[in-house]
């Protein structure tokens, strides 16, 4: 009933035109190599101030959404992938093109991607409302476990070794600590400086990091260019034979994308990854993965479409980011005053059903946008970088100074910003940083809640069969990695 | 022995990384103890700080005893070239810009302008006609943002 309404609701002019605008700019920036969805959404945080909090939110979703599938574009027709999670898009997208099939596909990643997001759109609905109320049964030691979970799996799983996922979490948490404590009203780690008494402002640190640190990268990599595959006399529209024969692929994979964005903090590139891997090991021809498959494209477009609408879930519901990218839109709610976690559903129940039929909404505009603009968007992203880089500098600016009238935040993203950079080209990831910084004040809030119900113990953590759960899952996902690199270096030896 | 550029970017992080934590560990010498509840102010920072030095230590030994002709063969090289002056000139643009606009020097409009030609310009390698544009684009954007954020978007600008 609820749902009906929300979509009453989605299909009144202002909201559809506010997720077209998200899904169309969402497709055109993540189509473009350098820049991404993460660098779009907070850039555009700033700019939806003034906006109802519903339409504010809906138009980050639909850039969200549209630019997973953007980023196929560039990896098909220039093996640049125009996001992260569309780099095993790269493997045979693009020898598929070079074969002179650009138009089979493209349209094999915009099915995939709508299908899968269809899918992940179906689980969001039928498990968001029961998870969070089983959520509303968790006490601090439960968040407090959770979060830690969380960090250990963002850490251990993302790109790169597990040690510097770590780090890189930790350093994130240690961006979140300035500032004037709540609880007792204490000032710490300002160093003297009253700007810092406000702590370091989430827009700020999320421009930096996703933004300054890609503008940066841009600038170093500016002589990186590749000529793009021209779809002329090329059919857009999938063939329903193909897809019967993918069928399978494709449920695999969209099921897997969206149990990934299900777990706290891991993004779309994880769950490509492992779908992709998954494809090969359960295909009949798995030698083809690589020189143009179509199982290869359906599998890794299917999953980080999946994946999108799986780590909804764990935002909703409990008020912790499945990706990265969900950071922003956590942050963006919460600038917004839309706290979410197991109670929106009873403080702001048509908002979640909102997001909720929105993600869907979002991807059948997604399908229909890719399907007739995809054409004029390979035309047009071979954008020089010389024209991007400056605007967007001055677009990032304008956001941070936006936030509360202060140079100091536009002073931080520059900071961040080459924070990010250092720790990105050192092969530090950066999901675990700003999911680190994100979630620490849950963190400790939940900490200091947990301990003042039980006088300063930190038994419960491992009385409490939930936190104890969460607690062995970490300490599992912590100390495996570790496990496994020793034996293979004393294999070596 | 020459050490390879992975190996000096993880010393330089895992050094940065203990001076942060060192620093952490100064400042919340400060903080009183708690009155009203069992964590306080302190406890987390410190914990925290504890934890980067347990970690950037143990990045800092992994790299100092690694093989290290594995580590130099594993060494990717980009197949084109890389800009690290031209970086380095648009972070300092981008510096200089935000100073302007701090202290009052230039104001939103005519900063901008200033700055995205002056960027296009070192961006665009000497190619006349990407400078031309450049400024069309400044213009536009420093004069057009300017009317509209302040007046569309009710966005209060530098």
């Amino acid at each position: 009933m609820e749902l009906l309404q929300a979509f009453q609701y989605l299909l009144s002019p202002t909201p559809l035109m506010w997720l077209t605008v998200g899904v169309a700019s969402g497709i055109f920036v993540g189509a473009i190599p350098g820049l991404g969805g993460g660098m779009l959404m907070a850039l555009t945080v700033p700019l939806t101030f003034s906006m109802d909090s519903t339409h504010a939110v809906l138009l980050l979703m639909g850039m969200h959404v549209g630019s997973v599938t953007g980023g196929l574009i560039s990896a098909t027709l220039f093996k640049m992938p125009g996001t992260p999670s569309a780099m095993m898009t790269t493997f045979d997208g693009y020898p598929m093109a070079q074969s002179g099939k650009p138009g089979l596909a493209l349209s094999l990643g915009i099915g995939a991607s709508f299908l899968g997001g269809l899918v992940s759109a179906g689980f969001l609905i039928i498990l968001a409302p029961p998870l969070a109320k089983l959520a509303l049964k968790f006490g601090p030691w439960e968040y407090f476990a959770m979060v830690l979970m969380a960090l250990v799996l963002i850490s251990s799983i993302s790109q790169g070794t597990m040690l510097k996922g770590l780090l890189s979490a930790m350093l994130g948490i240690t961006a979140a600590l300035p500032g004037l404590n709540a609880s007792d009203g204490q000032l710490r780690l300002t160093f003297g400086f009253d700007s810092m008494t406000d702590g370091f402002n989430l827009l700020p640190v999320l421009l930096g990091i996703f933004v300054m640190s890609q503008l940066i990268k841009d600038t170093v990599e500016l002589n990186k260019t590749a000529s793009i595959i021209s779809l002329k006399n090329t059919q857009l529209f999938p063939k329903l034979s193909t897809w019967k024969k993918q069928s399978l692929n494709l449920m695999r994979s969209s099921i897997v994308g969206t149990w990934i964005g299900i777990l706290p903090g891991i993004g779309a590139s994880i769950s490509s990854m492992v779908s992709y891997g998954m494809a090969k090991a359960f295909s009949k021809t798995p030698e083809k993965f690589g020189t143009g498959h179509k199982e290869g494209v359906v599998a890794s477009e299917a999953a980080n479409n999946a994946n999108a609408g799986g780590a909804l879930i764990p935002l909703i519901t409990l008020g912790i980011p499945g990706a990265p990218v969900d950071a922003i839109l956590l942050g963006a709610m919460i600038m917004h005053r839309i706290q979410p976690g197991p109670l929106l559903f009873q403080t702001n129940g048509d908002l979640v059903w909102a997001l909720m039929g929105g993600y869907l909404v979002a991807n059948i505009l997604m399908f229909l946008v890719m399907l007739f603009s995809t054409r004029l968007v390979a035309r047009i992203i071979n954008i020089n970088r010389a024209y991007m880089i400056p605007i967007i500098f001055v677009f990032c600016l304008i956001g941070a100074f936006a936030l509360s009238n202060r140079i100091f935040d536009v002073w931080l993203v520059i900071v961040f910003g080459i924070v990010g950079f250092v720790l990105d080209k050192a092969k530090f990831p950066l999901g675990p940083f700003v999911i680190g910084y994100v979630l620490t004040g849950f963190l400790e809030e939940n900490l200091r809640s947990g301990l003042q119900a039980s006088d300063g113990s930190y038994f419960p953590l491992l009385t409490r069969p939930l936190s104890l759960i969460f607690v062995l899952v970490a300490v599992f996902f912590l100390v495996f990695p570790f496990y496994t690199e020793w034996r293979r270096n004393r294999k070596k030896d | 022995m020459k050490l390879s550029y992975q190996h000096i970017q993880d010393y330089v992080i895992g050094a940065s990384t203990i001076v942060l934590a060192g620093l952490i560990l100064w400042a919340v010498r400060e903080i009183p103890p708690p009155f009203f509840d069992p964590l306080g102010s302190a406890a987390v920072p410190k914990t925290v700080a504890f934890i980067l030095i347990l970690l950037a230590a143990r990045l800092t030994a992994r790299r100092y005893f690694e093989n290290k002709a594995e580590a130099e063969k594993a060494v990717h090289q980009e197949p084109y070239n890389l800009e690290p002056w031209l970086t380095t000139a648009v972070v300092v643009f981008s510096i200089l810009y935000t100073l302007a606009l701090g202290t009052g020097l230039l104001g939103f409009r005519w900063g901008t302008v200033v700055y995205v030609f002056l960027t296009g310009v070192v961006l665009a390698k000497k190619d006349r006609k990407v400078m031309g544009f450049s400024l069309g684009l400044a213009l536009v954007i420093g004069i057009g943002g300017d009317y509209l954020f302040t007046n569309f978007f009710f966005i209060d600008l530098p």
